[in-house]
């Protein structure tokens, strides 16, 4: 590089400091300690030949073998689909390079398998899933047994499902668990919201930590803390009854083509307060949360001054109080944006509201604003 | 240069022998994991990744090669293809430009003013493309000759040299449209008059 420049000079000194940077120091004890067990773990299925045809015959041999004792190991470098994975170890596995259709199975003990900066997911012993999906939503099907999954918030809704039988357990950062008894499907939330359904239909149960629910097969009915629920309608005690009038959220669950959430134009459908859902479905969370951050996104560009060229990212956290009446209240950003765009957004959610419920909700979600 | 017999001892399954070339490679492979990604987020996980893949491999390693050649290769590849699968979500882990301005922990300003111009170093660096970006950290940051870069990336080292002009000449571009660099650029033309330009004796230990 040529010192002349005053722009070479720069980069010079760049380099310099970023040379100069002190390697990282990260929990070295523990992360030697996960890589002995993992390394371990993964030492144990056969390293895979690169001569498959002179080893054909031996390997067929050995498969065979294997089959009749019933253990079904795994290539560790090629998951092909419907491949299975006997772990008798523990610890991290990470589930980015595996495909879709790689079953998890925990024989001797508890196996927690990991998307970076998504979700983890672990295994009880005697617990088998398969890695359903992992694009945008990572979908886990839970074969049997239980899986206590911890997921990352991210502003976008239902990134991470848990599919037990007929029941459908979708999150967007949350700690829970899902397990199938006796042909029951039992939710326990010990952080944040999760929403459950049937397969294959929006969410009709919020659940909010802590809370447990105990869900049909089907997902269309059960109990949530010992109060009876079913598809629709949720009931404080004993068997449901038809409902006089639906409220919002009932209907938006119903029917998730209808708009969840109302403008400030739209009012809530005068219903009787026992009909209220506790809170608003997490679809009514969901599409109206969408619009405020459409919103808000909107007053950042409108209020944040850039020079031409210079893109400005910036994260925040955003909080709210959902009222028991759908209306928005105590709206927070950490860390704040500026005094302009923080009241242009909190203007501009006055004309969001959401389903009424009995007690509202709150929510957090955490943005990435461009300008 | 790696002791023959600690590499050979891995290749026998010998387990200390592996948790010995751990203890002896893995601050050069968070190090150059970090640089690759400028940021910490998920830096355990990724060396984790990288020794799990030495311990995959090693047998597959030959000794006519050097094993930190070998080392870094696995390390790029990790790397890469964790770079590839957070391609498509957002990135939240690293702490927002503003909040990092107003902390109120007390550090030497020179040191916050230098953590700051090697954050604003790997937001252009990350504006590279992949291979002009693992080339440039490669050669300027780690130190590496175009010959060995050449075999890490698994290119003919006309195109590491190639690749390493091209990424010199888009960063002196980009430097103009990283406002947070313009006091540094300032500075150190002003100072361009002065006998001796690079003052050692200012930079922090």
């Amino acid at each position: 590089m040529n010192g002349k420049d005053p722009r070479e000079t720069t980069l010079r000194r760049l380099v310099r400091d970023a040379r100069a940077e002190p390697a990282p120091e990260l929990d070295w004890a523990r992360l030697e300690q996960r890589l002995l067990v993992e390394a371990g773990r993964r030492a144990v299925p056969a390293k895979r030949s690169r001569y498959p045809y002179a080893w054909g015959a031996l390997a067929v041999a050995a498969a065979v073998v294997l089959w009749l004792l019933g253990t079904h190991p795994r290539a560790a470098v090629s998951p092909a689909p419907d491949a299975s994975m006997e772990i008798s170890g523990s610890l991290q596995q990470l589930a980015d390079t595996d495909e879709v259709g790689t079953r998890y199975e925990a024989t001797t003990r508890e196996v927690t398998v990991r998307h970076v900066d998504r979700a983890k997911w672990t295994l009880d012993k005697g617990s088998s899933a398969l890695l359903a999906g992992k694009g945008d939503v990572i979908r886990v099907r839970l074969e049997r047994g239980s899986v206590l999954s911890e997921v990352v918030p991210n502003p976008k809704p239902e990134t991470f499902v848990v599919e037990a039988a007929g029941v459908r357990v979708a999150v967007h950062g949350t700690v829970f668990r899902v397990a199938l008894e006796g042909g029951r499907v039992l939710v326990d939330v010990r952080e944040g919201t999760v929403g459950v359904g049937p397969l294959g239909d929006t969410p009709a149960f919020l659940l909010k930590a802590p809370a447990h629910g105990n869900f049909a097969a089907d997902g269309r009915s059960g109990s949530i803390d010992g109060r009876w629920v079913s598809a629709g309608q949720a009931h404080p005690a004993g068997p449901p009854k038809p409902p006089p009038v639906r409220s919002a959220s009932a209907s938006a669950s119903a029917s998730p083509s209808a708009p969840a959430t109302t403008g400030g134009a739209l009012p809530v459908a005068p219903v009787a307060s026992a009909d209220l859902p506790s809170e608003p479905s997490i679809n009514d969370i969901e599409s109206g949360i969408a619009r405020i951050v459409d919103k808000t996104s909107d007053c950042f560009a409108r209020h944040t001054q850039s020079a031409d060229g210079v893109q400005i990212t910036v994260h925040t956290a955003l909080s709210l109080q959902i009222l028991a009446d759908g209306a928005v209240t105590n709206v927070d950003f950490q860390p704040p944006l500026s005094p302009a765009a923080e009241a242009c957004a909190a203007a501009s959610m006055k004309q969001v509201r959401f389903a009424a419920s009995k007690q509202g909700t709150t929510v957090t979600r955490l943005l990435e604003l461009k300008k | 240069m790696e002791p023959p017999s600690l590499v050979e001892r891995c290749q026998s399954g010998d387990a200390e022998a592996f948790r010995e070339l751990f203890r002896t490679h893995r601050q050069d492979v968070a190090r150059l994991a970090q640089r690759m990604l400028g940021r910490q987020t998920d830096l355990e996980d990724i060396v984790q990744e990288v020794f799990l893949q030495v311990h995959r491999s090693i047998r597959d390693f030959r000794h006519g090669a050097r094993f930190s050649t070998w080392l870094y290769r696995v390390t790029v590849n990790v790397v890469l293809m964790h770079r590839r699968a957070a391609k498509s979500r957002p990135v939240f882990g690293e702490a927002p430009e503003h909040v990092a301005a107003v902390d109120q922990r007390p550090r030497a300003d020179e040191q916050l003013e230098r953590q700051r111009r090697v954050h604003a170093f790997h937001r252009l660096l990350d504006r590279l493309s992949e291979k002009k970006r693992l080339v440039f950290v490669l050669h300027e940051l780690e130190g590496l000759a175009p010959g060995e870069i050449a075999k890490i990336v698994g290119s003919p080292v006309l195109t590491v040299r190639t690749r390493l002009f091209y990424a010199r000449r888009e960063l002196l571009a980009l430097l103009a449209e990283e406002p947070s660099l313009a006091g540094l650029a300032e500075e150190l033309t002003a100072a361009a008059s002065a006998p001796d330009d690079a003052s050692p004796a200012k930079e922090p230990a």
